[in-house]
């Protein structure tokens, strides 16, 4: 992986002195509330409902077992020994206290891991492809790229205080796993006719309040100009979005009023002013950081076919290996490699949490099996990258043990799931323990993949934190007047990838206790609708809302519908 | 006399005195949605009968608001031909507009306004006027100028900071000047200079 040279590392090394004497300032007085907000939200803090929070960048979800050591030391000696893996790719610790918070961050600098940016109006940390550099469908190994736009991004002076927080996702695959399509900028990187690198650029995706689908205002863009042209991009919100309502101020606000056609002019108009300008990027440069994401030492394997007759027994012998094979070991582009998605979606565990000795665990098993790295996925798993065909049956029997083996990869229960009312100060509704209601009412795991590819994704408040709006079925918490008890939206046929689609509400809100029940409703129409080899989402396509809202909210809907 | 910092970490006492609109002028916040107190690129900075009648200490160097230097420029141009008179911008006005309206060879000074920290629309005025419109003299930061965020300012070209008065002692600008060389190399270019880290320095090669 990137390894820092000396400049990255007194870059770090500099903002840990510089955040130290502004937190000295802060709790001396010498710096408002008000003024110490976006210092500490730039550092990656976040004071919430019970203390202050504290966001781990991990970079394009590239993590070295060291790091995650690193991450569970302080996790339990400054925490209280767990961590939350987000829909960022990053890590969230939860309880920390701010006079601690430069002692972590130092910590931190010394395994080169920074909360810088992961929060605040301002370039936010860049999320990428999990399976960056090894999916077989890939064209170009996008992380020297997000690296590249790290650097470049990270204390920018012009862009320092955006209108509002600005987001990047990067592919360089057939198909999208970084749902770059609801990213504020979605970088796609291709190889031409020619081979020539190329950048097809969507710009204006967003969820929350306002969701929004990105559009292309850059088909085939040279890689070389790719900071030319960001630059242009974030020049022109940072000087005309708005920054008089926090609720129009994403770049998708800007592009929805002026249109694609427009925004595009705007951008290239500034682009041609810097287009071979110093920032323009070298062969020499890209080569150097490439260097940093050059294919671990592999082993040469001439046929799969043994590896494979193998883990065929097995699978007759454990039929829980089988199902886990089937869902969390991932194509290579390397033969006798597969990746392997560990889950974090563990019945009686919230989504994406990780005590500090599991990650201690995890770490030496990414280093027994894997070179020693790890992915962390927007969907909040853990992903080892580069593991041998052979190891798969060992490496489960461990996993098993750890409660890490949950054949659930992109079924039902790999819930996608924010951390709620429990630590989240905007929540209106404690979402955590609706996933894990969900969990129980779907525990049969051979129902579950039954049911086959279902994207669940549970956000306690509009700013959809889990991408609800993208989700096959996407869970809302709402907010009712005068309620005591917390209510949800259920929404359906939301996708994420090139084609990304935004869900529809089916109705009205129902309470917490009858989402699980409510989704077993929608599930069993499927199942009763179904044709051969459907997907869930593929039947919604087919028959719409209309029977989902029937069975959900009974002959009321349709006559509802009738009159409306 | 209020104080101001230059890039080197100098001290000095503000030899300008900034002419300013009454604070009653800010936006009102809205009714609905999380408002901030800021008028959108485009929209005017103050209406013309506020313009019209903000006062100009009568000797002096002063720096005017562009709407008032536009409005009343012939009651000021004695005083500019002379050197005296300087143009300030608010954020929600554009670096084009001042270019047409302000001939930069000649204007002693100009400033760009920042209305709050978190308004960082005055960053790429700055980078503009200096690398767009080749404006080399003088540009002062003015405004809500906070010590946390000099080196970006520096940065994007300004070359002289006015903190609002008070704001800071003495002996704290001077701990803030001391820390101005923090960050040593910073990865990326800006109007200070335009190269990026790839460019400025031989990077080591890396292994993976
Ligand atoms: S979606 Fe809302 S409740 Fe959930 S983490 Fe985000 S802001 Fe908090």
């Amino acid at each position: 992986m990137y390894r820092y040279d000396d400049y990255d590392q007194a870059f770090i090394d500099a903002r840990v002195a510089q955040f130290r004497d502004q937190t000295r300032r802060y709790l001396a007085g010498e710096l408002s509330e008000d003024e110490f907000r976006p210092l500490r939200l730039q550092n990656g803090i976040y004071v919430e409902r019970h203390s202050p929070l504290l966001r781990i960048g991990i970079p394009y979800g590239v993590l070295a077992s060291a790091q995650l050591r690193a991450i569970a030391h302080v996790a339990r000696v400054y925490d209280k020994g767990w961590g939350h893996f987000s829909t960022r790719q990053n890590i969230q610790l939860n309880w920390l206290k701010i006079a601690d918070i430069p002692d972590v961050l130092a910590e931190l600098a010394k395994v080169r891991l920074h909360a810088i940016q992961t929060s605040g109006s301002c370039v936010r940390a860049i999320t990428a492809d999990h399976f960056a550099g090894i999916a077989p469908d890939e064209e170009v190994d996008p992380r020297p790229f997000a690296e590249i736009l790290r650097q470049w991004s990270s204390l920018h002076p012009e862009f320092a205080h955006l209108p509002r927080k600005f987001k990047f996702a990067v592919t360089g695959a057939k198909s999208d796993r970084a749902a770059i399509r609801v990213h504020d900028v979605g970088l796609a990187f291709y190889k031409d006719a020619a081979g020539e690198v190329k950048v097809r650029v969507y710009v204006g995706g967003g969820l929350g309040r306002t969701p929004t689908v990105g559009v292309v205002i850059a088909d085939a863009l040279p890689w070389r100009q790719l900071l030319n042209y960001c630059a242009a991009i974030l020049r022109v919100y940072n000087r005309y979005g708005r920054r008089d309502n926090s609720y129009k101020s994403r770049i998708k606000i800007m592009v929805q009023s002026l249109g694609a056609a427009r925004m595009r002019e705007l951008v290239e108009a500034e682009w041609a002013f810097d287009k071979d300008g110093p920032s323009t990027l070298t062969e020499e440069e890209l080569a150097r950081v490439s260097l940093g994401f050059a294919p671990p030492p592999y082993e040469k394997v001439a046929s799969e076919n043994a590896a494979l007759a193998r883990l065929q027994v097995a699978g007759e012998e454990h039929p829980d290996f089988a199902r886990w094979l089937n869902r969390c070991v991932h194509g290579h582009k390397q033969r006798g490699y597969r990746a392997v998605t560990l889950s974090l979606k563990r019945r009686g565990v919230g989504p994406g949490d990780v005590t500090a000795d599991e990650m201690d665990a995890i770490a030496a098993l990414a280093e027994r099996y894997g070179f020693g790295v790890l992915r962390s996925t927007h969907t909040q798993n853990l992903v080892l990258p580069d593991v041998k065909l052979v190891d798969l049956f060992d490496l489960w029997r461990e996993l098993d043990s750890l409660d890490l083996a949950t054949p659930n990869t992109g079924l039902l229960t790999d819930l996608v799931c924010c951390p709620g009312g429990d630590l989240c100060a905007l929540a209106n509704a404690r979402s955590v323990p609706l996933a894990l209601a969900v969990q129980e009412q779907f525990a049969d795991i051979e129902r579950v993949a039954d049911l086959g590819e279902i994207d669940c994704n549970i956000s306690g408040c509009i700013n959809s934190c889990s991408h609800h709006h993208v989700g096959h079925i996407g869970i809302l918490g709402v907010d009712k007047e005068g309620s005591e008890q917390e209510w949800y939206q259920i929404a359906l046929g939301g996708e994420q990838g090139f084609d990304a689609r935004l869900a529809e509400i089916v109705g009205r809100a129902l309470a917490a206790e009858e989402i699980p029940a409510a989704l077993a409703k929608v599930l069993d129409l499927y199942v009763e609708e179904r044709r051969p080899g459907e997907r869930f989402i593929d039947t919604f396509r087919r028959i719409g809302i209309d029977p989902f809202k029937i069975r959900l909210y009974g002959d009321r809907a349709r006559v509802e519908k009738k009159y409306a | 006399m209020p104080e101001v910092i230059r890039p080197d970490g100098r001290i000095e006492e503000a030899d300008w005195t900034l002419v300013r609109y009454p604070a009653s002028n800010d936006p009102k916040p809205k009714a609905t949605g999380k408002a901030g107190l800021a008028r959108n690129t485009g929209e005017a900075a103050a209406p013309p009968e506020l313009v019209a009648a903000l006062p100009v200490p009568p000797s002096g160097r002063v720096i005017v608001p562009l709407a008032l230097w536009q409005a009343r420029r012939e009651e000021l141009q004695r005083r500019f031909d002379a050197g005296e008179v300087g143009v300030w911008l608010d954020a929600c006005e554009e670096v084009e507009t001042l270019v047409a309206a302000v001939d930069l060879a000649a204007v002693p000074l100009l400033a760009l306004d920042f209305p709050k920290a978190g308004d960082g629309r005055a960053y790429s005025s700055a980078a503009l006027l200096r690398r767009r419109y080749g404006y080399r003299g003088p540009l002062w930061a003015v405004g809500d100028v906070l010590r946390d965020y000099f080196v970006f300012m520096f940065r994007c070209g300004f070359d002289t900071l006015l903190p609002r008065p008070g704001r800071y002692t003495h002996a704290q600008l001077a701990e803030a000047a001391s820390q101005l060389g923090l960050f040593k190399q910073p990865y990326q270019g800006a109007v200070d200079d335009p190269r990026p880290l790839f460019r400025r320095v031989q990077r080591a090669p890396l292994h993976a």
